[in-house]
């Protein structure tokens, strides 16, 4: 089989990197750290407060919280269960009005934070469901209000979900950005696509690929690193 | 210092009412270490979170300190709390933070200055024993250190009140009685009244003044420890008694099956001793009295917060007359005789 394709000739088409244009690379691999790291910042942020209010809304039982409950959950069901690309397409009307250009790396952060907001929110929650009752209940005879118990126990007991959970986050959202690529939002999907895939310079492709996976092992190494530094249990 | 009328607490669960805590009164004074023991689902946690107000009663009235709670909000309420400290049975301490900073806790809720804080933790943390372990995190310590955090943290705002849901529970023997022994102390030294939650009678016997049994959600029996023993007026309340006697017990219960083969004549008693008359001759007394033979089968003392109680178990030899008539004198003395 794999003698079959070096005789064919395919892989062929890999070798030699000199029509590879260094600087198209490195724009292209700028413009996936920025929609990554935008998009993250944002997604940490609102996932992190749906999340809490996710939680927080469950275990009351007025009909304003069980009102609130249900129209968050489903606002995140719905949200996580369309399918990335499918999303882009849906939200390119709102990413007009707001972004004004329809390309670019900006045009690509509706979609992103939309998708991965709700995916990191029910991380969230469920890091904050594991939370030991006790700890809570300990804090509050103390006389915790709300926010104390909010800044002093739910973030820093749930640190190490709540950082695993977004480096997963990032990660995913970093293929999400190839995708948004392809669509014209620019970054490595985008370059893979248009210089590798249409103008049929395999090595662009190959390239494009292998900086993507470094980001992506950079990415969970540092995740890694930072959970098992601040994971005290 | 804490008052209970007629509380009571309903829980509604899927539609259904569930009355945890039914009708409770319920008087603890300034300074006494105060113990309620029941079975799991009697109620006692729920009495307990009524105490700091982490549940409101359904009706009634609780007052601490002559301050009632219902009238309060719920933010006057979070600040009563920090007068009245608690420990779990689970310990529950921050895991992501070191000893030190888990007794600041309740200082930073307080509002106390950093350089305060500090201080004040290092004194806590000092009366529980830990000096060393100060920059340690849970993880890194045992049962009994974890609850002498505990301690220390729930005595951080200098509280009237410490509320201990079973505090020991989670413990071994050794470590519940170090456990114990610091909570009495941390009683004698800081004046701190301690209610103290159980399903053990031996941690009520070994430090509490007064008592408390608790079944289905009521108060069944009440009184102090030493009459609570000596006379229990429930089976529930002697059941708690037997079971922290329970480990001579069967061993008893065999030498008496012995013995009653032995002498199927003799008469056998158990005898209770409390405080001063543990060291009264008795048993001498009676047997030179009747002038019969008296064996003893099994002794045993244990100790009180406030006096030790000892129980014998006799057997008197001799005819009808003379064993009736040692029963006779027996009961003249200050103790608690029962036939067997
Ligand atoms: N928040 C609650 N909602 C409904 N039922 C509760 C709640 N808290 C306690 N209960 C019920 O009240 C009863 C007494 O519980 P608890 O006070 O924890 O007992 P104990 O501490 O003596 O084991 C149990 O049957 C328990 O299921
Ligand atoms: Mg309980």
């Amino acid at each position: 089989m794999i003698r079959q394709i070096l005789a064919t000739g395919i892989l062929s088409e890999y070798t030699g990197f000199e029509d590879v244009r260094w600087d198209r690379v490195w724009n292209a691999t700028t413009e996936t750290l920025y929609m990554t790291g935008v998009s993250v910042a944002i997604v940490f942020v609102l996932g992190l407060i749906l999340g809490l209010l996710l939680y927080e809304t469950r275990q009351h039982q007025t009909i304003w919280s069980v009102a609130l409950y249900k129209t968050v959950s489903v606002l995140v069901n719905v949200f996580r269960s369309i399918p990335f690309i499918i999303l882009i397409v849906l939200l390119i009307p709102f990413t007009t009005a707001i972004v004004d250009s329809m390309t670019g790396p900006t045009a690509g952060l509706p979609a992103l934070v939309f998708s991965a907001s709700p995916f990191y929110a029910r991380m969230v929650e469920t890091a904050l469901r594991d939370l030991d009752k006790g700890v809570i209940e300990a804090a509050k005879s103390m006389g915790a209000s709300k926010l104390e118990l909010i800044w002093k126990v739910y973030i820093p007991e749930t640190l190490p979900s709540i950082v695993a959970g977004i480096t997963v986050t990032t990660i995913s959202i970093v293929g999400f950005t190839a995708m948004a690529g392809v669509i014209g939002a620019g970054g490595l999907g985008n370059l893979a696509y248009l210089e590798g895939f249409q103008r049929g310079r395999a090595n662009v492709t190959l390239v494009a690929t292998a900086v993507i996976l470094l980001i992506v092992f950079v990415i969970q190494f540092i995740g890694d690193r930072l959970v098992a530094y601040i994971d005290k249990r | 210092m804490i008052t209970l009328k007629n509380v009571t607490k309903t829980f509604l669960n899927n539609k259904q009412s569930f009355e945890a805590v039914k009708d409770t009164s319920l008087t603890i004074k300034k300074g006494e270490i105060y113990g309620i023991v029941g079975y799991s689902g009697a109620g006692k946690s729920t009495l307990l979170r009524l105490l700091n107000g982490l549940e409101r009663p359904s009706s009634g009235t609780i007052e601490i300190d002559s301050q009632e709670l219902s009238p309060l909000s719920d933010k006057q309420l979070r600040k009563e709390r920090q007068s009245i400290g608690m420990i779990f049975q689970h310990f529950n301490l921050l895991w992501s933070r070191t000893v030190i900073d888990n007794v600041c806790f309740p200082l930073e809720i307080a509002g106390v200055s950093k350089d305060e804080r500090v201080k004040r933790a290092r004194e806590l943390i000092k009366l529980v024993g830990l000096a060393d372990k100060e920059k340690a995190y849970p993880a890194q310590l045992s049962g009994g250190e974890k609850q002498r955090v505990g301690i220390a943290r729930a005595l951080a705002n200098n509280p009237k009140v410490l509320l201990c849901d079973e505090a020991t529970s989670a413990l071994d023997p050794q470590t519940t009685d170090e456990v114990l022994e610091l909570l009495a102390k941390i009683n004698d030294q800081l004046k701190v009244t301690i209610v103290m939650i159980t399903h053990e009678m031996e941690v009520v016997r070994k430090i509490c003044d007064r008592m408390a049994v608790m079944s289905k959600g009521e108060i069944v029996e009440e009184g102090p420890v030493l009459q609570v023993f000596r006379d229990p007026q429930q089976e529930i309340t002697r059941r708690f008694i037997k079971q922290d006697t329970e480990v001579d017990e069967k061993e008893t219960q065999l030498v008496l099956k012995e013995l009653k083969v032995a002498y199927p004549e003799g008469q056998i008693l158990r005898i209770l001793f409390q405080g001063d008359h543990v060291g009264a001759p008795i048993i001498t007394k009676v047997s030179r009295q009747v002038d019969t033979d008296i064996n003893i089968i099994h002794g045993s003392i244990r100790s009180t917060h406030n006096a030790p109680i000892g129980s014998l178990t006799v057997q008197i030899l001799g005819d009808q007359a003379k064993q009736d008539k040692a029963l006779e004198l027996f009961r003249t003395y200050p103790v608690e005789v029962e036939v067997i």
